[in-house]
């Protein structure tokens, strides 16, 4: 091999030894990729071979496509709603076990992580019963407590995609938790010993010392929590234990499996199903440029 | 030499990603090929003298031959063991046949669908409702035409095979498969009834389950003059569904559902037949006949409720049985009843049949022994041991089931598919605007007429999208 490479220059070199991830990576992302924009052109059913090109007609059709809309406005409630959540106690929990020393650290974290190792179907399982209207977890502390009143239907279609956030919501809390943790134990210690000369106290030092410190961490997860919001299906279509999801709680990437493959129904629209992948790739490409630009720096700390 | 390193592990790398493409696909689960050992049967020649099996007769020679089978059911469901024992009672007759079943669960057809793209392993046999059959198999030309099998003797009979099954079974479907052929045969049936605790409504000082949508009415205020809930359900959109397919099919008709659907213009839902059906359907809403809390029901919690009596009646399909059997308590006497005529209108025994069957896929090696095992599985004894996991229907006559869905069979004067076939017809208008609209019917979110301005709206957009 040695001899082989000798008669290329170094970048020749570096060129051959990168074939085979190229292609690796041509067969297994591109090749699909490309394949899916190919069907999203015709309106191939999934089966058999009569496939017809019908040119721009399935995203004409999407653009018009009120189930699409609706899918793409519960996409974006769990990224903000269960975004919102998700970092507001990621950030929490961050505060906690930065601060308070008498918490058992790694007993909390692993508590803390621990959903998030769980296979999504089986946490939907176990939240359809915590959020049973007669003998669910919930409704069942409230009238032990005497608050009755608050007991509610909380699968009920208003309050559902409300619901599944939340689940969604405390199974994606730890990992965040966890990158936002490490991140802020790599600051160094000097500029909390600073800090405290100044008289600054907690609070002040989280805000204005481990947050700023740990920004590109926390684009990184904005990033990762956006895509996953995107492509979020699982905890969702396990949800709906049998049958078809409501409607109402369709994300992007549920609309495009119950156009491709169904459920209990089957609607059998695979080339129309790509053409919703067309539109999530897009879409994921927009939500983390938007947030590249949003989160963008002049300066860069270095520590 | 870290180049030589570095370029064997390049090549293990490439080595390795053929290596996997090359693999039988791992969709499958765990297969469940077994073959009886010991006991032979002669059920197959008994009675019929010089009579051969057409897997004896394809396999004179004694060739083995493995013919794979693509289950619904998920291993150690009710239906899958009695599957399993008739395919183990089937090639204990013919032994140099192996069925393996592949339990692909409820996404069988998900996962040909998968298998046929990749290329990879798929079965000979595939199973699902007809009306998933017809829309990926059937109408694609991938499943085998059985009409030479139908007009051959049944398996160990002296009767051609279509003629042991209940009447009417494929009228609705001849109009529906490519030139009238046959596509799919049954293995078992199902169908949707009104179901109640005998007991309870006898408590309720009620002797009879109604028959007309009146007395039904009058009973639910009974009940709920005791104090109990008359009508429980789980919110998962079929279910929702089945109250208003019903009350439209009793008072509109058969077909006009699926027709409304389809017309680009809206029209269909002008009929008054529909306004009435959805003012029906808010009138249970309106006069608090669901149990509490129902908007809130996920399957299974509003059947689990049923059987410990928080709800009288429960409209579901019959598989509701076998799905509750091990949850019901001691003194729970279930029955069922057919839905009631409404108005006047409607029949009782114009029976409604959900097929789950089989489709043979055309490029089948063994379509002959394909064929013949499906035959067995049709047999009585067979369809006994499907009838015994609980309340599934048999598709042939004078087998015994759950008896009220027994009678409600013997008493067909007509027969319709499943909801008109709606599933399999206009899917899509299903998914995106009728379940969504009689969800919002349900909890009361919209009225009757707001619920017909809407479905028509919906169904003009809908059309006009396409």
């Amino acid at each position: 091999m040695g001899k082989f490479l000798n008669k290329f220059n170094r970048k020749e070199s570096i060129f051959i030894l990168i074939i085979p991830t190229v292609l690796i990576y041509f067969a297994l992302f591109l090749y699909p990729i490309f394949s899916s924009l190919n069907y999203s052109f015709t309106d191939w059913s999934g089966f058999g071979s009569n496939i017809n090109y019908i040119g721009l007609n399935n995203y004409k059709e999407l653009l018009g496509d009120k189930t699409f809309w609706l899918s793409c406005k519960n996409t974006f409630i769990y990224m903000f709603f269960g975004g919102f959540f998700i970092f507001f106690l990621s950030f929490l929990f961050v505060f906690l076990l930065s601060n308070v020393r008498t918490l058992p650290r790694k007993i909390f974290r692993t508590i803390i992580v621990l959903p998030y190792m769980l296979s999504p179907v089986a946490l939907a399982n176990i939240w359809g019963y915590i959020y049973n209207p007669r003998f669910g977890l919930i409704n069942s502390m409230l009238r032990l407590f005497r608050l009755d009143f608050l007991a509610q239907a909380w699968t009920s279609p208003k309050l559902i995609i409300w619901s599944l956030s939340i689940g969604i919501v405390w199974f994606q809390v730890g990992f965040y938790t966890v990158i936002l943790l490490a991140a802020s134990e790599k600051i160094p210690i000097d500029y909390y010993e600073v800090a405290d000369l100044d008289g600054a106290g907690k609070f002040r030092k989280f805000f204005n010392i481990t947050i700023p410190l740990i920004t590109s961490e926390l684009e990184v997860c904005l990033i990762f929590w956006a895509i996953t919001a995107i492509r979020m299906f699982g905890f969702i279509f396990a949800f709906a234990i049998a049958g078809d999801p409501p409607t109402n709680t369709w994300t992007n990437a549920v609309y495009m499996y119950m156009l491709a493959f169904g459920k209990t129904t089957g609607i059998d629209r695979f080339g129309y199903a790509s053409t919703v992948a067309v539109a999530l790739v897009i879409s994921t490409i927009v939500v983390v440029g938007l947030i590249r630009f949003l989160l963008r720096r002049k300066e860069r700390y270095e520590y | 030499m870290k180049k030589i390193l570095v370029f064997f592990i390049a090549v293990a790398m490439i080595a390795c990603m053929f290596v996997g493409i090359g693999c039988k696909s791992t969709v499958a689960e765990t297969t469940t090929a077994t073959k009886s050992t010991g006991t032979e049967t002669t059920a197959a020649t008994e009675g019929t003298g010089t009579e051969t099996t057409a897997a004896a007769e394809s396999t004179a020679a004694g060739e083995p031959v493995t013919i794979t089978y693509w289950s619904i059911w998920n291993e150690g469901e009710d239906l899958a063991k009695a599957i399993q024992q008739i395919a183990d009672n089937y090639m204990a007759e013919n032994p140099n046949v192996t069925v393996v079943i592949k339990w692909q669960g409820r996404d069988a057809l998900t996962k040909l669908s998968a298998a046929l793209k990749a290329g990879v392993e798929k079965p000979d046999i595939a199973q699902q409702g007809f009306q998933r059959l017809d829309t990926t198999l059937v109408q694609n030309d991938l499943a085998l035409p059985l009409d030479k099998y139908m007009e051959e003797k049944a398996y160990g009979e002296d009767v051609p095979y279509k003629d042991i099954f209940l009447s009417g079974m494929f009228d609705y479907w001849k109009n529906i498969w490519p030139g009238g052929s046959i596509y799919s045969v049954p293995l078992y049936m199902y169908t949707t009834m009104w179901w109640y605790n005998q007991a309870e409504l006898e408590k309720y000082g009620i002797a009879e389950a109604p028959k007309d949508w009146d007395t039904f009415l009058s009973n639910c205020e009974t009940i709920k003059s005791q104090g109990g809930a008359p009508l429980i359900l789980d919110m998962y959109p079929e279910y929702i569904s089945y109250y208003v397919y019903w009350l439209t099919y009793q008072l509109a008709g058969r077909g006009e559902l699926v027709m409304a659907s389809l017309d680009p213009k809206g029209t269909g839902f002008d009929n008054p037949a529909f306004l009435t059906a959805a003012q029906k359907m808010q009138e249970l809403v309106d006069k608090g006949y669901f149990v509490k809390g129902y908007e809130g029901y996920q399957f299974p919690a509003g059947q689990l409720d049923w059987t410990q009596g928080k709800g009288t009646f429960i409209l579901n399909g019959s598989w509701l049985l076998t799905q509750t059997k091990k949850d019901l308590p001691e003194g729970f006497i279930p029955r069922g009843f057919p839905f009631p005529t409404v108005d006047g209108k409607g029949s009782l025994t114009d029976v409604e049949y959900y097929h789950s069957g089989f489709s043979i896929l055309k490029d089948t090696k063994y379509p002959d022994v394909c064929a013949d095992f499906i035959k067995y599985t049709t047999t009585e004894e067979s369809q006994k041991i499907i009838t015994g996991t609980g309340s599934e229907g048999p598709v042939r006559k004078g087998i015994a089931t759950f008896k009220d869905v027994e009678d409600y069979f013997n008493s067909a004067t007509t027969s319709h598919f499943f909801m008109d076939n709606l599933q399999g017809v206009n899917a899509e208008w299903y998914l995106k605007v009728f379940n969504p609209l009689n969800q919002q019917l349900i909890t009361g979110d919209i009225k009757a007429e707001g619920y017909i301005s809407e479905i028509k709206q919906q169904t003009i957009d809908f059309w006009a999208g396409k």
